[in-house]
C-alpha cells in the first residue's frame, strides 16, 4: 500500500468510524490534537488530517475497546454506541451472561501486571477483552467466566512465563485476608479445619461451579463440576481450560496459608463428559504442612 | 524503605526475574535509556541489561542507586518480595505433588 493509500485508508476508517457509531465529533480534537475548526474541516471533506494508527489507540479511552479492532472494523457497533452515550463501563454481552463472579476475583491478576509491566500494558490486555479498565473502579461488579478466561489467555499470550502464570492464583492469597471467605477459612486451627470450612462456605468463593466434598481417612476428597452447557465458549478451547483448572488447582491448594500454613498441593484429575467439566482433587492431610517460615509478611 | 536484606533475602532466579521485569517498567515509564540508567548507577549497560533479564545478581550498593535513579517505592518492592517467596513455593510443589497438571 502506498503512503497516500494507507493515509486514506486511515481516514476512511476513522469517518466510518464516526459515521456508524455516532461518535460525536466533539470528541475528535482530543484524539487527533487539531483545532474543532480543523476537524470540521476534515469531516466535510475539505482537508487531510494526518490520521494514524495511534488515534485508534488513543479511541480505546473513549470506547474501550482494542485499537486495532476499531481500525479494521472488527468491533461490536451496538456496545460501541452504549459506552460512548451511556457508560463506558458498559460490559461486552460475551461477559454479561450468567455473572456469577465479582470483577474483585480478577483484580489481583491487573495488580501484578501494573506491578511488574505497568499501566499501559494492564489496560491493553483489557481494551483487548474490549473491556474498559475503568470497570475496576467497581471490584463489585458481576462478570461471568467467560471473561476469566479470557483475561487468563490473553495474560498468557502478551508472554508471561508459566511460572509467573502460577503464581497469578497464589499471590491472590496475600490479600484474601480482607475477604468474607478469607475471614472464615482464617478462623481454622489447623489444615484439615481449612479445608472443612472451606467445604461449608463454597459460595463465598464460587458459584461457577458446583461443589461436594469429603474426608475419607487423612484425605479430603474435593470434586468440582461446570456444567458446560451455561458455558459453551470455555467448551472448545482446551487450551483455555488446561489454564484453568492448572490455576484452580494452585488456589485450592493455597487456602492454608490463610492460618500460616504451607500450601497443601492436591493430586487432581479432570476430564469433560456428559456436558460437564468435572475435576477430583485429591488432599492428603498425612502430608501435615509446615508453618510458613518463609512467607511471613515483610 | 525496607533493608536490602530484608527486601532480597536470597536474591534467587525468581526474586531477580520481577526485579528485572520492575526495573524495565520504571525506566520505560520514566522515558530513560538503559544507557542513561547504566551511567547514573555507575555500572555497564551490559551489565544493567543483565538486571533487567534477571540474569544477574545486585549489590546492596547497586540497588541503592537503583532505588535513587528509578524512585523505585517501597510497597512495590515489598510486594515484589513477596510474590517471588509465592513463586518459590510453587515451583517446590510443582516437583512434588502428584498429578500437578501441565
Amino acid at each position: 500500500m502506498t503512503k497516500r493509500k494507507e493515509r486514506e485508508f486511515y481516514e476512511q476508517q476513522l469517518k466510518k468510524l464516526v459515521a456508524k457509531t455516532g461518535l460525536p465529533l466533539r470528541r475528535l480534537p482530543e484524539v487527533l490534537d487539531k483545532s474543532s475548526e480543523q476537524i470540521l474541516g476534515w469531516w466535510s471533506d475539505r482537508l487531510h488530517l494526518p490520521v494514524k494508527q495511534e488515534h485508534f489507540n488513543r479511541l480505546q479511552g473513549i470506547l474501550g475497546m482494542d485499537g486495532e479492532s476499531l481500525l479494521l472494523e472488527r468491533y461490536d457497533v451496538d456496545l460501541a454506541r452504549k459506552r460512548i452515550f451511556e457508560d463506558v463501563c458498559v460490559l461486552p454481552e460475551r461477559y454479561s451472561v450468567n455473572q456469577n463472579s465479582f470483577l474483585r476475583t480478577s483484580y489481583h491478576i491487573i495488580k501484578y501486571l501494573i506491578l511488574t509491566r505497568g499501566q499501559k500494558f494492564a489496560d491493553d490486555i483489557l481494551y483487548k477483552l474490549n473491556v474498559s479498565p475503568l470497570i475496576y473502579q467497581d471490584l463489585n461488579t458481576r462478570v461471568n467466566l467467560n471473561f476469566f478466561v479470557d483475561l487468563l489467555d490473553a495474560v498468557a499470550k502478551a508472554g508471561l512465563s508459566r511460572e509467573e502464570m502460577d503464581s497469578l492464583s497464589s499471590v491472590m492469597f496475600l490479600t484474601m485476608h480482607e475477604t468474607r471467605i478469607g475471614q472464615i477459612v482464617g478462623a481454622a486451627e489447623d489444615v484439615p479445619d481449612v479445608y472443612s470450612l472451606l467445604s461449608k462456605n463454597f459460595e463465598f468463593f464460587d458459584t461457577n461451579f458446583d461443589y461436594s466434598s469429603q474426608f475419607v481417612g487423612k484425605k479430603y476428597h474435593l470434586k468440582t463440576v461446570l456444567p458446560l452447557s451455561r458455558h459453551k465458549d470455555i467448551a472448545e478451547q482446551n487450551e483455555s481450560i488446561m489454564r484453568l483448572m492448572r490455576y484452580r488447582q494452585i488456589l485450592l491448594a493455597w487456602f492454608p496459608y490463610l492460618v500460616g500454613m504451607n500450601p497443601l498441593f492436591p493430586a487432581t484429575q479432570f476430564n469433560i463428559k456428559g456436558g460437564k467439566l468435572v475435576a477430583e482433587y485429591e488432599f492428603n492431610l498425612d502430608l501435615n504442612p509446615k508453618p510458613l517460615s518463609r512467607l511471613e509478611l515483610v | 524503605m525496607p533493608s536490602f536484606n530484608e527486601l532480597f533475602p536470597t536474591r534467587n532466579l525468581h526474586m531477580r526475574l520481577l526485579f528485572g521485569a520492575y526495573l524495565l517498567r520504571k525506566r520505560t515509564e520514566l522515558g530513560f535509556t538503559k544507557t542513561a540508567v547504566a551511567l547514573n548507577c555507575l555500572m555497564t549497560v551490559k551489565k544493567y541489561s543483565q538486571l533487567e533479564a534477571g540474569a544477574t545478581a545486585f549489590s546492596e550498593e547497586q540497588f541503592n542507586k537503583l532505588v535513587e535513579t528509578l524512585d523505585l517505592e517501597a510497597d512495590d518492592l515489598i510486594e515484589l518480595s513477596q510474590i517471588s517467596k509465592v513463586r518459590v513455593i510453587n515451583e517446590v510443589a510443582e516437583a512434588l505433588c502428584e498429578n500437578f497438571l501441565s
